[in-house]
């Protein structure tokens, strides 16, 4: 048989109606299961008067009630640790992890059973066989392997796929890139911003990552791989290629993946969750190729049922003929666009941190980046794009200063916003979801 | 105790080739094993087994069914 550039070619190319009919029946069975197992969501069902038997496919999903996060926070608060959406005792667990807790919040607790685990890595078998991973591949994880699910699930994929695994856990950054150079890395998993800050490790220690062993990369954790600029600087500073995945700790796994022929968008893994796009104001469906705030429902997980969860992500919905891979999978336009609430609101202005860091990566010049919002004369607004300059750009560095000001005014509204060096090592570098958004302003309440 | 009866169709309707009845009796037969009273070392490798293989039932979509591993 020839190799397949499908995971699960079976339900990767089913017709569309197909693929709704099963995850109509699929969507069936996890109410069924929730309703009797969860008290959470039988409560929520009983709310919204609706019981599993009037749920008979895709064409009842609107019956269903959201679920937020901070309803499944209350029920947390109310029934420690885990609330009462667990379905089965926690001694049939295997695994615990939280929410990251990088927006200071407190974490979600999230436990999962042996099925649900191998789910999670089969997930993350459809994103890294459709980007051309194969066994034999030398997997490196430049990721903690702490309570944060981060890349978990991929590390145990890429044991199932049969690669070898280089676990990159409690490391320095210059030893994970001598680690990659030393065994031959084919592939790198991490975040965009922690590719770049690898790369530049490289460059700073003589090894030459661009002419080295890795061919692809796996990005995670933000939305930045999906922008175009830092996808291609992150490309051109590996000499591999690179490809968007997003996930959630809610599901545990991925819900999205670039395959090979790379359209600008990411497909949906549809045989096992449900995406929706809803106008985040009113709750309902917008059309495709019109922005809208993601809603999962997971096939999946079992211990944790997810059933139409308010995820807060942006994102544009695009039919799967966007793409020439043969996936019947839609697809999401540009990845993950942002949050809900990450919109900044600067002297009536939108400000959107995705749309300025798309603008600051077309210019090579600029190392690290951060937003600096502050508050002057006690009531007005600034906003700033702090820069370091990359070593060997300082001669160029006035030109490209009033030319990315320029650019960033003509982006978004003509907000004059004021573009200044800071020395190198000044700002923070991350490993995980970089914050780059530095709000000081006395009052952000109304604008935030 | 055997095994239920395999079902002849998948979740859509379509009928199960020769392979995925095959895969449906493995996985059933995972299942009537943890029924059986097995030392710590094989209930711990069928249930490992069981889990996957309901990876490919479920991947495959020939069973509607959650396994209590």
């Amino acid at each position: 048989m020839p190799a397949s550039p499908y995971w699960n070619p079976k339900t990767e190319t089913l017709p569309r109606a197909d693929l709704r009919r099963l995850q109509g029946v699929r969507l069936r069975e996890v109410v069924e299961r929730a309703w009797h197992a969860s008290p959470f969501h039988r409560r929520l069902l009983e709310q919204a008067g609706v019981r599993p038997e009037q749920v008979r496919g895709m064409d009842d999903l609107e019956r269903l009630p959201f679920t937020t996060r901070e309803a499944w926070m209350e029920c947390q608060r109310r029934t420690p640790m885990f609330g009462d959406m667990v379905t089965r005792p926690v001694e049939r667990a295997v695994r615990y992890h939280t929410t990251s807790g990088t927006t200071g919040r407190t974490p979600l607790r999230v436990l999962d059973g042996r099925v649900d685990w191998k789910w999670i890595a089969e997930c993350w078998c459809y994103g890294f066989h459709g980007f051309g991973i194969r066994p034999g591949d030398r997997v490196f994880f430049a990721f903690s392997y702490g309570t944060f699910i981060g890349f978990w699930g991929a590390h145990y994929a890429a044991e199932k796929m049969g690669c070898l695994v280089l676990p990159g856990g409690n490391m320095t950054t210059e030893n994970r890139v001598a680690l990659i150079h030393e065994m031959g890395a084919t592939v790198v998993c991490s975040t965009p911003t922690y590719a770049l800050r690898l790369a530049q490790e490289g460059r700073e220690r003589g090894i030459d990552l661009p002419g080295g062993s890795v061919r692809r990369l796996i990005l995670s954790g933000e939305p930045a791989g999906s922008i175009p600029a830092t996808k291609r600087l992150i490309e051109e500073q590996w000499g591999a290629k690179a490809a968007d995945t997003a996930g959630m700790t809610e599901i545990g796994t991925i819900m999205m993946f670039e395959c090979e022929k790379q359209p600008g968008g990411t497909h949906v893994i549809e045989d096992q969750v449900i995406e929706e796009v809803i106008d985040p104001e009113t709750g309902r469906p917008v059309a495709y190729g019109e922005r809208g705030e993601r809603v999962v429902t997971s096939f999946g997980r079992g211990m944790i049922p997810l059933i139409r969860y308010r995820t807060r992500d942006l994102v544009v919905k695009v039919p799967h003929t966007r793409c020439t891979c043969g996936r019947t999978f839609d697809l999401y336009d540009g990845g993950i666009l942002g949050r809900v609430d990450d919109m900044l609101l600067v002297r009536g202005t939108n400000v959107y941190p995705r749309a300025v860091e798309a603008i600051v990566r077309e210019y090579p010049a600029v190392d690290e980046f951060q937003i600096h919002l502050t508050t002057v004369e006690g009531i007005r607004d600034e906003i700033a794009v702090r820069c370091e300059v990359r070593p060997g750009h300082e001669a160029e560095w006035a030109q490209v200063r009033e030319r990315l000001a320029a650019d960033l005014a003509a982006a978004i509204e003509g907000l004059s916003i004021p573009v200044v060096e800071v020395a190198r090592g000044t700002l923070p570098r991350f490993e995980l979801k970089a914050k780059r958004v530095k709000d000081e302003r006395v009052v952000k309440g109304a604008s935030r | 105790m055997s095994p239920a009866p395999s079902p002849r169709t998948d979740l859509l309707g379509r009928p199960l080739s020769e392979v995925e009845q095959r895969l449906v009796a493995s996985y059933e037969g995972l299942k009537a094993l943890l029924e059986q009273d097995l030392p710590p070392a094989a209930a711990a490798n069928v249930r490992e087994a069981l889990a996957s293989m309901w990876q490919v039932m479920n991947d495959l979509a020939l069973l509607s069914d959650r396994p209590d591993v």
